[in-house]
């Protein structure tokens, strides 16, 4: 496994309610190498927090993302080049999960398992991996598929 | 599935080495019907005449060509899941064995319990990969998506045409920051008739405030310049 550099992590976290964003923020405090930077409540807090502190990561629950069609990750994303977006989710379609992948989310976390498996999410993702479901990796094939064909069928 | 059903599943290990296909044939023996070839022409007799549920598949194999070649051997047998087992695994390869069809990648030394599960895996319908792969995966992924947005803007393009022109023109003063007060002001309309407006737009774009709106605005000029 890749060694992330020895700095600080900066995180945002980006959640409508309060019990997500407490249950994150629990979890954080208890990690060596992490700190809270931002707290968000809408989409649009989310952007421009993530612009004024360029953070390393941001939790996002997949309910922000999804108001605007997942652009809002492209958004952040222009905004803050370096950040890297973690999906919180709680009862989303598969299809809402892969178009916020899509739009450049590099991890995909089920909020019933934050306790469990944040810490080792949040060590993947700054070191430069992704993370989530194995289940997913068959869906993602099939989206690179379906753009090979309409590649290829332009042709 | 029943078990006895997965007992009779046929997994083909295709290794040079024996000592490899010893190992693969420790964790999986109880549970598949298994055969095993050690070069290029048994492996692709097999593949025809079996038509295993299963290939583990050694791209060390002498003649195979690599991950293109087992693109090849697949054509033996379109329904057979091959998974890919490499003494040098790195992520690149891997993502190109999954775009040419692999359902798994992997280690050659992965420990036989944890490939008894990978077949298991894959069995199932899933793609069984190491996580370093996921990166260069979801990068893929994303660098595809950005790709067609730029080139066929209409995702957004034809969600604005549902609008009426009045609508399109309050939705890009709201892009611009407006209120709804000043957007009357502008458009010499009363507040209400704004927000019976905004309610419209709101449903013909699918979006629940206008802060979403903003940005969708935002979006959408950025894409069509």
């Amino acid at each position: 496994m890749r060694k992330r550099p020895l700095l600080m992590v900066n995180i945002l976290i980006a959640a409508p309610d309060k019990a997500t964003r407490t249950a994150c923020a629990r979890v954080i405090q208890s990690l060596r190498g992490m700190r809270i930077v931002g707290e968000a409540q809408t989409g649009l807090e989310a952007v421009s927090a993530t612009a004024r502190f360029k953070p390393g990561v941001v939790l996002l629950d997949l309910k922000l993302a999804s108001e605007f069609g997942a652009t809002l990750i492209s958004v952040m994303r222009r905004r803050s080049g370096r950040t890297r977006v973690i999906l919180l989710v709680g009862r989303a379609s598969e299809a809402k999960i892969l178009e916020a992948l899509s739009h450049g989310a590099v991890g995909c976390l089920y909020k019933k398992d934050i306790n469990r498996f944040l810490p080792e999410v949040l060590e993947a993702v700054a070191s430069g991996e992704a993370w989530m479901s194995r289940k997913l990796i068959p869906k993602i094939m099939d989206r690179l598929a379906a753009f090979t064909a309409r590649a290829e069928s332009r042709q | 599935m029943s078990d006895r059903a997965r007992a009779a599943s046929v997994v083909l290990i295709a290794s040079p080495i024996s000592g490899v296909r010893g190992q693969w044939t420790q964790g999986l023996q109880d549970r598949f019907a298994l055969y095993e070839a050690a070069e290029r022409s048994a492996l692709e007799r097999s593949m025809a005449d079996l038509k295993p549920a299963i290939l583990l598949l050694d791209l060390a194999l002498p003649g195979l060509g690599g991950v293109e070649g087992a693109r090849a051997v697949q054509h033996l047998s379109p329904m057979t899941s091959i998974i890919l087992l490499t003494s040098t695994p790195n992520d690149r390869e891997g993502l190109a064995a999954l775009k040419g069809g692999a359902r798994g990648y992997c280690s050659l030394d992965t420990d036989p319990a944890l490939l008894r599960k990978a077949v298991m895996v894959v069995l199932k319908g899933e793609i069984w990969v190491a996580r370093n792969v996921y990166a260069p995966l979801l990068e893929e992924l994303t660098s595809l998506t950005e790709r067609r947005h730029k080139e066929f803007p209409p995702n957004l393009d034809t969600r604005l045409e549902r609008l009426t022109p009045r609508e399109r023109e309050i939705a890009q003063l709201i892009g611009g920051g407006a209120s709804n007060k000043e957007i009357a002001g502008r458009l010499n309309i009363t507040e209400a008739t704004v927000k019976a407006h905004l309610t419209a737009i709101f449903r013909k774009l699918g979006l629940s405030d206008r802060l979403g709106l903003a940005l969708f605005v935002t979006e959408f000029n950025r894409v069509t310049g």
